[in-house]
């Protein structure tokens, strides 16, 4: 089974030198779903672009399957995927070239990329007109899902996830719990998810609360 | 792909392409305007005659009038393209000769407009025509002295030079010249018994108008203008100067150049005008398409930002997103040439000015998304 786990990490911003993370330690097990719940300012996006990779921490260990993370582009490339309040999708690429995107990267046939593609979004409910079509041109819940799509193309092991529902309407925001909670107990992810919104937090199967600076189990 | 995200956003594209063609057609339309001005520029210089003259600064003896040496030297100049002179010195009739007594010789390179200054008519055998402008030596005489002196025309008469018109110089070197016509008038300046000579007979012959002591000093112009070769027109204030450094400080070099700086100058005012904008234009539009190039190269911000989430490397992220702005650019770049050169006008300078600036600047914009740090790009990221 593999699991992240964070080991003694600090982190702090590097303008205000203000430490905003004291030695966290948590694992994240496969095949759950974790909720990181914190106030403004407490630090909850920074832990996660910890574990997304796209920052180092101060001091302290990233392991994943019990070995330290020590190239973050790799990491990136096929260990996690981030979901993004801001969807994060190519803007003048269609819907089917955006899932596409990660699989043409780790060099499927085009062909089998886009059948690949579109399974993946009817996996997550995108109607098929859709696919031809530019993001901006579809609603929040659609480019979320297609961001979802998109994390599965990657095949990642984790998917953590920036605030998912933070722009979302409440009958999208589960839609979207429901397809994380099937990423994680169906497709075997790690899912982990920062939010403020407690109705989220509480369809996690783990619960984390992010108070000055250590998490804590709620 | 490129092509295909080009397409589905086109308007910073298209509008690259037309600041790309207005940066090479706005200084092809300047440049064709201003080579048009300089050639009614040239046409202007060269179709105006300015006239000079010499003024004495003062009127006190001798200064009143040019020595010849000055004169002759001003003549033969290479800007100085048409010049007429009267000079003149007292001379005598050597052998036979009215009994009269001295006179004045009188010079000039022109003899029709010499009669024309001095009211003369002016009798050649028929269908015959005077050049005084060589080294002949011939003379003009009137139909008064013909009968005094027994001459007719294509007599010779010798003549002498003199101290004065009251003293004749008995030691003076002889001249003989050929008569080649003879003047009437009735109301003249020029005496019934004066001679007619061309120029060349005070200098170029054999001086024989010149004193038996070699005194020249009354041999001196009473008229002298020039105008200036129009090829020179341009360069007149430097002919100027050379002019006023021959005549010296005792005469004033008289133009009517005003006319002409009168009627260069507006078009000269519009041609640095016209020059000043094309600089400003062609420096613009090198500039403006790297503005529009380097907007939209940060427009890919997201693009950049996704490709570097999923784990590409920075510098490749970068050298393919930058080698398709090359290549667009080139392409706008190959469009204008052939607007360019379809206009008439090749500025390879200035396409490639454009080009290569616009390029540079697409290397700066998705250089720097590219060198951003991962987290500071991430949270400055557009939804």
């Amino acid at each position: 089974m593999s699991d992240l786990v964070l080991r003694n990490i600090c982190y702090r911003y590097p303008k205000t030198r203000q430490m905003v993370l004291h030695e966290i330690n948590a694992t994240f097990r496969e095949g759950t779903v974790t909720s990181i719940r914190g106030q403004s300012g407490a630090g909850k996006s920074t832990l996660l672009y910890l574990i997304a990779g796209i920052d180092h921490p101060v001091s302290g260990q990233l392991l994943w399957d019990n070995t330290p993370v020590t190239d973050l582009s790799a990491y990136r490339r096929n260990v996690v995927s981030i979901i993004s309040q801001s969807y994060l999708l190519f803007p003048t690429r269609t819907v089917l070239e955006n899932v596409c995107y990660p699989l043409h990267l780790k060099k499927h046939p085009h062909n089998e990329a886009a059948e690949e593609a579109k399974q993946l979004l009817q996996s997550v409910g995108i109607d098929k007109k859709l696919y031809d079509r530019l993001p901006e041109k579809l609603s929040g819940g659609e480019q979320q899902r297609v961001a979802i799509a998109r994390c599965l193309a990657t095949n990642s092991k984790i998917i953590a996830a920036d605030e998912p529902t933070g722009n979302l309407d409440e009958e999208n925001t589960q839609i979207i719990v429901k397809l994380l909670q099937r990423l994680a107990h169906k497709n075997k992810k790690t899912v982990i998810v920062v939010t403020h919104d407690p109705a989220v937090a509480q369809m996690a199967d783990k619960q984390l609360q992010l108070a000055a600076g250590n998490l804590i189990d709620e | 792909m490129f092509m295909k995200r080009i397409c589905r956003k086109p308007l910073l594209p298209l509008l690259l392409l037309l600041v790309i063609l207005l940066g090479v057609l706005f200084p092809t339309v300047l440049n064709q305007s201003i080579e048009k001005s300089y050639t009614e520029l040239d046409e202007l210089y060269a179709g105006i005659v300015i006239q000079c003259k010499l003024i004495p600064q003062t009127y006190i003896g001798a200064d009143f009038a040019l020595a010849p040496e000055i004169g002759d030297q001003i003549s033969r100049m290479d800007e100085v393209s048409g010049y007429y002179c009267e000079l003149n010195c007292p001379y005598y009739f050597r052998d036979p000769g009215p009994s009269s007594g001295n006179s004045m010789a009188h010079g000039t390179n022109d003899i029709y407009r010499f009669a024309e200054e001095h009211a003369l008519e002016l009798c050649f055998p028929v269908g015959e025509s005077i050049d005084f402008s060589g080294d002949e030596n011939i003379c003009v005489v009137s139909e008064d002295l013909l009968d005094a002196a027994s001459r007719s025309i294509g007599d010779t008469v010798t003549v002498a030079g003199s101290v004065s018109t009251a003293e004749k110089d008995t030691n003076a070197p002889d001249l003989n010249l050929t008569i080649v016509g003879s003047f009437t008038a009735e109301d003249t300046d020029i005496p019934w018994n004066a001679i007619i000579v061309p120029k060349a007979c005070f200098f170029d012959t054999a001086e024989l108008l010149s004193t038996a002591e070699g005194i020249r000093r009354w041999r001196v112009y009473t008229a002298f203008d020039f105008t200036i070769d129009q090829a020179c027109n341009k360069e007149f204030d430097t002919v100027k100067e050379a002019l006023q450094g021959i005549v010296g400080d005792k005469w004033l070099l008289y133009s009517t150049s005003r006319e002409l700086y009168r009627a260069v100058q507006p078009l000269e005012k519009k041609l640095q005008m016209q020059e000043m904008l094309f600089r400003i234009v062609t420096v613009l539009f090198v500039f403006l398409p790297a503005l529009i190039t380097f907007l939209l190269c940060t427009k890919d911000k997201n693009e950049v930002l996704i490709r570097i989430l999923y784990g590409e490397k920075p510098s490749r992220v970068f050298w393919s997103s930058w080698a398709p702005y090359t290549g667009l650019v080139i392409l706008y770049g190959m469009l204008a040439l052939l607007l360019s050169q379809a206009m008439g006008y090749l500025n390879g300078w200035n396409i490639t000015g454009i080009v290569a600036v616009s390029i540079l600047a697409a290397g700066i914009a998705i250089g720097l998304l590219c060198k951003t740090k991962l987290v500071t790009l991430y949270q400055s990221r557009e939804g």
